[in-house]
């Protein structure tokens, strides 16, 4: 102790004069780590679902809960337990933020491949199992600090008072199968918001009513500032969901340089389908294995030929080839080709982004049933000829959907999709109009949060929704089909 | 938490009021002695003497100039330092206690160290709240730097950097009344 530092402790020894507006009221040792538990709770259990804050709040009281329970720590076992609890909760909680950024979620989605259906919808298992142990971490928690604060009560000699902190811990646990359920509506969601805000009130109110029993309290040294300690914590997650999605913008491309033996393109098969109006060089760019889906053609319509439509940058230019086929079983079938082209784009269109499609063959019920949708990706590298499957899987009745990217440095920039599908009619004597579509979703930006495939996200909202993604453009053609027997398909197709 | 009743108790003064103003109040008047009386015995006759003067004075207590733990916080604070001073007195090497107007000090004196004072709560006033706060814990209630910095969660470090601060700030304020 210097002679100032003496000097200060002599002078502050006096009670402060009466022009000093000081209020010398007592520290309260308990204040701030009980006032972040609440704040922190507050945050978890209420998300905003616009500008990230869905993520940004629940992020922020994590922390504040683990930093409130961290100067607890030391006080009691049951503060001890609530720490360990928390910071269990804050690792879990902070992992699923990072992995957010990254496909796993959808990896789980594909080897778990089981679902919850809530009254909202059908959510992947695992994203139920993950709330449920978080929620489950966040309940001890709560038990912990309803606990700790009884035997801080004791520890002074007063009766606990900690009804609300108890009431909290119910309803923290009772969440998770409220959440489970889908609770939807105001009527649901509204009183139970209402409860959850007065609990928390009676928590604030708790840690003021704690007063003199709080001075019982000792919090626990820290060997790194909170403010520091928050920093590690949501620096981290910010860097790694800054980082991450940068890394997982490509789905990889299943390229294959397969022998093709040389196609006939003098065939029967492929003479009588230019005799039907089948355009020649669309003809000549198929294989024989592709032309042979179309024996027994009588009519031929092509819709979207040599790019007459205007197509917005990263999104292909499509055609579409309607060949109704004699069919022993049905009477006929209508057999489809799309042929999608991806034409002079730039190299960071090609490298950066993810595309995604989804073809809804059948708005009107015209098939009684359509066979498995294939599709692949053709393109040249270095002169040499590349293909890729694409992978299709089927969602709803009908619909398939498939993401993919596009290789990175195609000849000319130059991609090729085709995608093939048929369907047996549900009227088989009849001649029907219907519509079918294919809808495109093409990347825009390198950076997305969450990870997000087409598949999941855009290509199930409405393409005229209110709030337009501002990470993914869409395209979607309609076409007019035509479904009718031999015979009769030219009349009416015309 | 509302004493407003066991406020009323203790001034009418009913039979159980004072225990149960001990078992309100026993927690925060050890809070405050607790880090000026480093001794366990000091501490326990302390508080007894803190709760028969809150007993004999309860009657002065006016809610409307300030909360019931402010006043008994200044009661407790008063009589732990009293009790350090007179131990001090005791042991020769203590630090003497140059802020009370010692026996030998005459009026002029008693003016310039008065004067002082108020000069040194005029500078804390102008502290930022924090600052203020940081203050009052180490000068007034004679609170350990380990226990700021536990209540405060920081590191001591960081607590040891902001008290450096604080002094250096008052130091600068009060100039030539602190310097001599």
């Amino acid at each position: 102790m210097d002679e100032f530092d003496k000097l200060l402790y002599q002078g502050a020894a006096q009670l402060p004069p009466e022009e000093a507006t000081l209020s010398p009221e007592p520290p309260r040792p308990w204040k701030a780590p009980l006032d972040r538990v609440c704040l922190g709770l507050a945050l978890i259990t209420v998300t905003l679902d616009f500008l990230y804050l869905d993520v940004i709040l629940p992020a922020i009281g994590t922390v504040l809960l683990w930093l409130g329970l961290r100067a607890l720590r030391w006080e009691n076992g049951a503060f001890r337990f609530a720490y360990g609890c928390a910071t269990l909760y804050a690792v879990l909680r902070f992992a699923a933020i990072i992995s957010l950024a990254t496909p796993l979620d959808h990896w789980l989605a594909e080897i778990i491949d089981m679902e919850w259906h809530t009254a909202t919808g059908a959510v992947p298992f695992h994203s139920v199992v993950r709330v449920g142990v978080l929620q489950l971490t966040l309940t001890l928690a709560a038990a912990g600090l309803w606990q700790g604060l009884k035997a801080v009560f004791r520890k002074a000699g007063q009766r606990p008072r900690t009804g609300s902190a108890g009431a909290v811990t119910v309803m923290v646990f009772l969440l998770f199968p409220l959440a489970c359920v889908g609770l939807t509506g105001w009527l649901l969601v509204g009183p139970l918001l209402l409860i959850w805000v007065l609990l928390l009130r009676s928590l604030f109110k708790l840690s003021r009513s704690l007063d003199e029993a709080g001075y019982a309290l000792s919090p626990a040294p820290v060997k790194v500032s909170d403010g520091k300690a928050a920093a590690l914590w949501l620096g981290t997650a910010l860097a790694a969901v800054i980082v991450l999605p940068l890394c997982f913008t490509r789905l990889p491309v299943k390229s294959e340089t397969p022998v093709c033996k040389e196609d006939d393109l003098n065939s029967p098969l492929r003479a009588h389908l230019i005799d039907l109006g089948f355009p020649e060089d669309l003809l000549s760019e198929l294989r024989d294995g592709d032309v042979a889906r179309f024996q027994g053609a009588y009519g031929v319509t092509v819709k979207g030929y040599a790019g007459s439509g205007n197509y917005p940058d990263g999104i292909p230019n499509i055609t579409l080839a309607e060949v109704p086929v004699a069919d022993e079983t049905y009477g006929f079938r209508m057999v489809y080709l799309a042929r999608l082209d991806w034409d002079h784009m730039d190299d960071s269109h090609l490298r950066f982004y993810t595309e995604g499609l989804r073809v809804q063959p059948d708005y009107h019920g015209a098939f009684a049933s359509l066979d498995c949708m294939e599709g692949r990706l053709e393109w040249e590298e270095d002169g040499v000829f590349h293909t890729a499957p694409l992978d299709l899987r089927v969602i709803g009745w009908l619909d398939y959907t498939a993401d993919f990217s596009l290789p990175a440095h195609p000849d000319g920039g130059r991609v090729t999709g085709w995608l093939f599908w048929s369907g047996a009619p549900t009227h088989p004597t009849e001649p029907y109009i219907f519509n079918a579509s294919i809808t495109c979703a093409h990347r825009l930006a390198p950076w997305v949060y969450p990870y997000e495939l087409a598949s999941g996200g855009v290509l199930q909202n409405d393409p005229g929704a209110l709030f337009p993604s501002r990470s993914w453009r869409t395209f979607q053609n309609v076409f007019t089909c035509h479904a009718a027997p031999e015979g009769e398909y030219e009349e009416y197709r015309l | 938490m509302d004493h407003t009743e066991l406020i009323r108790a203790m001034q009418a003064r009913e039979n159980d009021a004072l225990p149960r103003f001990q078992t309100a109040f026993a927690p925060l008047v050890k809070y405050i002695v607790a880090p000026i009386l480093p001794d366990q015995r000091d501490r326990e006759e302390c508080l007894s003497d803190v709760f028969l003067r809150a007993w004999e004075s309860i009657g002065d207590y006016d809610q409307a100039k300030g909360t019931i733990t402010a006043w008994l916080g200044a009661i407790a604070r008063n009589a732990a330092l009293n009790r350090r001073r007179a131990n001090e007195r005791r042991r020769e090497d203590g630090p003497p206690d140059e802020a009370a107007p010692a026996p030998g000090d005459g009026p002029e004196e008693a003016a310039l160290k008065a004067e002082a004072v108020r000069a040194l709560w005029r500078a804390v006033d102008r502290l930022d709240r924090r600052e203020r706060d940081l203050f009052l814990r180490k000068y007034y209630y004679y609170q350990s730097t380990a226990q700021i910095a536990a209540e405060l969660g920081l590191s001591l470090r960081a607590v040891e950097g902001k008290l450096y601060r604080v002094r250096k700030r008052l130091q600068d304020e009060l100039g030539g009344v602190y310097r001599g």
